[in-house]
């Protein structure tokens, strides 16, 4: 009986497993398998983003990355070994990881699904450069199909390679976006050299993109904030609220508005939205008990890295020290602060101390059009 | 059934002044059922037949068994109730459980055999009454969370039509899910 249900009805019901059970299910039968691999999970808010750890190893091929399931509570391992160079994470694209192979000093992007085990570089960019500051934006919303991408990469600064002998590098004052429905790179324009001199000095991390603007923040302090208004090609930079006292700082972006999180001195983590007018309003503060449970034994937040998605905000040191997570509890309607256990040992054994790079994914068993 | 349907005619007639019209509805096995055309209409199916004129007398259901029908006609008048005589669209329908009357009433109305089960969620499909196809694709999606696949295919009764080494193959693909 079940094992004949119409695939869409079949597929509707898969919609509503998070990834564990679905990918338990579809090993039960082939027309379940098949089912589950043609339709897309549904990226609906019932689904909860997985906060997705990846070891941070120099010039080596990653093994494995670390899944912490939101729902239950624990961990997983998911091989990487499908990924023929080492590489650098460098943000979300809705189910899919941009990724940057780190074998070569000039910027080469690629895209991959961990869970689905597909990569694919994208092409080369017009111009080459190092260390620019790169920024995602998806080009749809929740009607966005998981099989078909929709999303642009824009790469902004770096710097150049020398054009003669005696000349030294210099920073590149350009704009660079690319495209995933046509799958080609293009020149958007100038940018003021500025603001490509700040990207490339202080190369950021992830962007956050709120309301039409991708926002980049300096590495460190004094920190600053930059953002480039797609539709018009125009640079804006914004202050930080007690940017000479924080220890840590990220931009992420939580239910739709741009949103900074950071460790201030001696003090508390915490939360400021920008409101109208460019300016932050203090929103939240962590609990002490959370900060210091957090902190342990150190004294500085300095070693505090931060993601968000719009549900969702993750503060993580390495592999084995817990995390802090503030979170949306969809039955409440608010926002609540949880403590994540770490993840010490797997399957018997220890698992080493390492710097990680987190991202939060909605994880897709569903293989996209990848090309 | 006779009792309930007299009480919501005569409580929809106090309340408007229109659509007090009735349709019957003729299930596969040639059962009829006269509900109001407002109640039926929460299926898109049968409003877009009501709508296209095609209505007449009867509008034949041959997907739909009477014992399913039924449950479904309950379904529907208890969601329209629950709505008020606004739009027949399923407003009434939230995921917030803490502020959803229905929730407690839809949590009982799910709790049948599975071929009941299945019957239902092909008869929302049919009929296009998405409110009804949320709530049975999610008791089923209860049912399979947390499972082994053996598990799965023991409260499905799902025939393994792998073999051992292809089971291991499939496994292996989401091998961090077995972990």
């Amino acid at each position: 009986m079940w094992s004949n249900l119409p695939s869409d009805l079949l597929a509707n019901i898969f919609s509503l497993l998070p990834p564990d059970s679905l990918a338990r299910a579809s090993s039960s039968c082939r027309h379940w398998h098949t089912c589950a691999k043609a339709y897309p999970l549904s990226t609906a808010s019932n689904n909860l983003a997985w906060f997705l750890a990846m070891p941070i190893q120099r010039n080596h091929t990653l093994l494995s990355c670390y899944l912490h399931n939101p729902i239950l509570n624990n961990w997983h391992a998911l091989s990487l070994d499908f990924l023929p160079d080492p590489v650098r994470l460098v943000g979300p694209i809705g189910s899919l990881v941009l990724i940057r192979p780190t074998i070569s000093t000039f910027l080469q992007l690629a895209i991959c699904n961990p869970f689905t085990r597909q990569f694919r570089h994208l092409p080369m960019l017009n111009i080459t450069r190092t260390k620019p500051a790169v920024g995602v934006v998806m080009v749809l919303d929740s009607t966005q199909s998981v099989l078909f991408p929709c999303f642009k990469v824009f790469v902004a600064g770096g710097m150049s390679e020398a054009e003669a002998p005696r000349r030294g590098a210099t920073y590149e004052p350009t704009l660079e976006m690319y495209d995933s429905r046509r799958d080609t790179w293009q020149i958007v324009g100038p940018m003021p050299v500025e603001f490509a001199v700040r990207l490339t000095v202080w190369t950021p991390n992830e962007s956050v993109y709120s309301k039409g603007v991708l926002y980049w923040i300096t590495s460190a302090r004094a920190y600053s904030v930059m953002g480039l208004e797609i539709g018009t090609n125009t640079w804006v930079e914004l202050n930080v609220p007690m940017a000479e006292k924080l220890e840590f700082a990220t931009l992420v972006r939580r239910n739709g508005v741009l949103t900074l999180v950071g460790g201030i001195c001696g003090g508390e983590a915490c939360l400021w939205e920008l409101v109208e007018g460019y300016n932050w309003r203090l929103v939240e503060k962590m609990p002490i008990e959370f900060g210091i449970r957090f902190l342990g034994s150190k004294t500085s937040w300095g070693s505090t890295k931060c993601v968000g998605s719009d549900k969702a905000i993750y503060l993580y040191r390495d592999l084995r020290s817990g995390m802090v997570v503030w979170r949306e509890v969809v039955d409440k309607g608010k926002w609540e602060w949880f403590w994540v256990e770490g993840c010490c040992s797997f399957g018997g054994k220890q698992v080493q101390t390492l710097p990680i790079k987190g991202v939060l994914l909605q994880p897709s068993l569903a293989p996209s059009w990848i090309p | 059934m006779a009792s309930s349907s007299t009480s919501v005619v005569v409580s929809n007639k106090e309340k408007e002044n229109k659509n007090t019209k009735k349709v019957t509805l003729k299930s596969s096995d040639g059962e009829s059922f006269e509900v109001d055309e407002s109640v039926a209409m929460e299926s898109q199916t049968i409003k877009h037949i009501i709508e296209d004129g095609c209505a007449n007398n009867e509008i034949p259901l041959p997907n739909v068994t009477s014992g399913i029908l039924s449950r479904v006609i309950e379904y529907c008048k208890k969601h329209k109730e629950a709505a008020g005589e606004s739009e027949p669209s399923v407003t009434s329908y939230t995921s917030n459980s803490t502020t959803n009357p229905l929730t407690e009433w839809d949590t009982e109305f799910v709790k049948v055999d599975q071929n009941t089960l299945f019957d239902l969620i092909l008869a929302a499909n049919y009929l296009d009454i998405k409110g009804l196809l949320d709530l049975t694709c999610k008791t089923v999606a209860d049912m399979m969370k947390g499972k082994t696949p053996q598990e799965i295919r023991e409260t499905f009764h799902i025939k393994n039509d792998y073999t051992p080494e292809e089971e291991a193959e499939v496994r292996k693909e989401n091998q961090w899910a077995f972990e």
